[in-house]
């Protein structure tokens, strides 16, 4: 097996605060075999995790610690912000929701630290929104340049993400989001209950204003932001998220798989699910997998395209044309892929107007889709 | 030695510490940089941080470290004034 997929589950471990001296995997015994571990484990986000695992081994632990001093460090900053930010959303009584690192590095991995976190994600109430924004302007942050093919108009309709920088430059940026589960995939072809999963949410802590989601809600908006994002992008750390949920938190399964064929994103869970479970292990989980198996032949597509050594060896969808069958192999119904496949070519007039920010045609999109080679 | 062995010294208001292992990283929140020390550094931190003195600190660490007494001094010279010129650590004068 390869050395990084049998050191997973102990790191899963480690990241979780758990002794299972039992599952520890050493270190390869050569200097070059150590220099390969320690840079594949940075390039999957899981350097200060790592540099925890081997903290009694001097050449892992000398390896791994510039990324973990640098997370500690960028942590500590992120975390400040957050505080500050919080504080101020609290007086301005904006309701807030943590997600991704924001929300599990503090509260559920052993150390802030282990889990680098990149920006700070806060789902707001859309109606909230403005002023949440003018509150950031106000503590010095502006609006960054939006990316062209995500004008904000069309982030407002599918879910998607404002997002903040510090004004004259600095570290660190803030998201604030419009949804749990964001872009067209979900919009088109599933339906998740927003209402319901907000109020789920509970506190992020004592006395604090800021609110995570519940638990099933995580793994669940973890697992969809994985998959739809074709497992690219260090999926080992929204893959290491669930595995740290499962082994700190009593897990519903049963809700799990209740809402994940509610809101027709049961197959991106269990490929998800599945990979995490093979991958580092995820206790109670497997009666859930097997629940929100798909067909054989919707598996076969999906098992050919991802799977644990595809994603230790970091191979990313998203450039290649096998992303679309992939994606369309997660939609739970028929009939919504066909809605994909349909909007995605030939899409509403005001998604055309939001799009290129000025009345078009779908001709004009379509030759634009040819012009790019996909969306 | 920017300090003399008879100065407190103290970290920084806007510097916050974080254990990483038996190691400490020190962020300057103004700046946002961060300084990591190795245990042995981590040590010599702690001890020159919370004494009333530099010079109790090295009589401490001369009876922890097996180097040289000069050595000892030299290194915290080194680190004192390292910390200093980053703004992480500044003389306290009451």
């Amino acid at each position: 097996m390869d050395d990084l997929h049998a050191l997973l589950p102990h790191l899963a471990d480690v990241a979780a605060g758990i002794a299972a001296p039992e599952r520890y995997a050493p270190p390869p015994d050569t200097a070059s075999g150590q220099a390969r571990l320690a840079a594949r484990l940075e390039r999957h986000g899981l350097g200060p995790v790592g540099h925890a695992a081997f903290r009694h081994d001097r050449a892992m632990a000398n390896l791994l610690a510039p990324s973990a001093f640098r997370a500690a460090a960028e942590n500590l900053t992120h975390l400040e912000t957050l505080t500050r930010i919080e504080r101020r959303l609290a007086a301005d009584r904006i309701d807030m929701v943590l997600l991704k690192g924001a929300a599990v590095a503090p509260d559920l991995y052993a150390d802030t630290s282990l889990r680098p976190m990149r920006d700070i994600d806060l789902w707001i109430g859309e109606r909230d929104l403005p002023r949440a924004a003018k509150a950031l302007a106000d503590e010095g942050f502006e609006e960054a340049p939006a990316d062209p093919r995500r004008p904000p108009a069309l982030q407002r309709q599918s879910g998607g993400e404002i997002p903040f920088r510090r004004r004259g430059g600095g570290f660190g940026m803030i998201e604030l989001h419009y949804s749990a589960f964001q872009g067209w995939w979900i919009r088109r072809t599933a339906a998740p209950d927003l209402d319901a999963v907000r109020d789920r949410a509970v506190p992020a802590g004592a006395d604090r204003h800021a609110r995570r989601l519940s638990t099933e809600d995580a793994i669940l908006q973890t697992a969809f932001h994985v998959a739809v994002n074709q497992f690219a992008q260090t999926p080992l750390k929204g893959i290491m998220d669930i595995a740290v949920l499962a082994r700190r938190r009593r897990v519903d399964w049963g809700a799990v798989c209740h809402r994940a064929r509610a809101w027709r994103i049961a197959t991106a869970t269990w490929l998800v699910l599945e990979t995490a479970d093979r991958l580092m292990g995820l206790p109670c989980g497997a009666p859930a997998i097997r629940s929100l198996r798909p067909s054989l032949t919707r598996r076969a597509i999906l098992r050919g395209a991802v799977g644990p050594s595809s994603v230790i060896a970091s191979r990313d969808l998203t450039p290649v044309p096998l992303r679309y069958p992939f994606m369309l192999a997660l939609v739970d119904r028929g009939r919504d892929g066909a809605r994909l496949v349909g909007r995605t070519l030939w899409p509403e007039r005001w998604w055309i107007d939001a799009r290129y920010g000025r009345p078009g045609s779908r001709l004009g999109h379509l030759r634009a889709l040819v012009r790019r080679g996909g969306v | 030695m920017p300090a003399s062995l008879d100065d407190r010294v103290i970290a920084a208001p806007n510097v916050v510490c974080k254990d990483v292992g038996n190691e400490v990283v020190l962020l300057d929140l103004d700046t946002e940089s961060y300084f990591g020390l190795d245990a042995v550094g981590t040590r010599f931190w702690a001890l020159l941080t919370t004494s009333e003195r530099i010079g109790d600190a090295v009589a401490r660490l001369q009876q922890e470290f097996d180097a040289p007494a000069d050595q000892i001094v030299r290194d915290v010279d080194d680190l004192v004034g390292e910390l200093i010129s980053r703004g992480l650590l500044r003389i306290r004068r009451d």
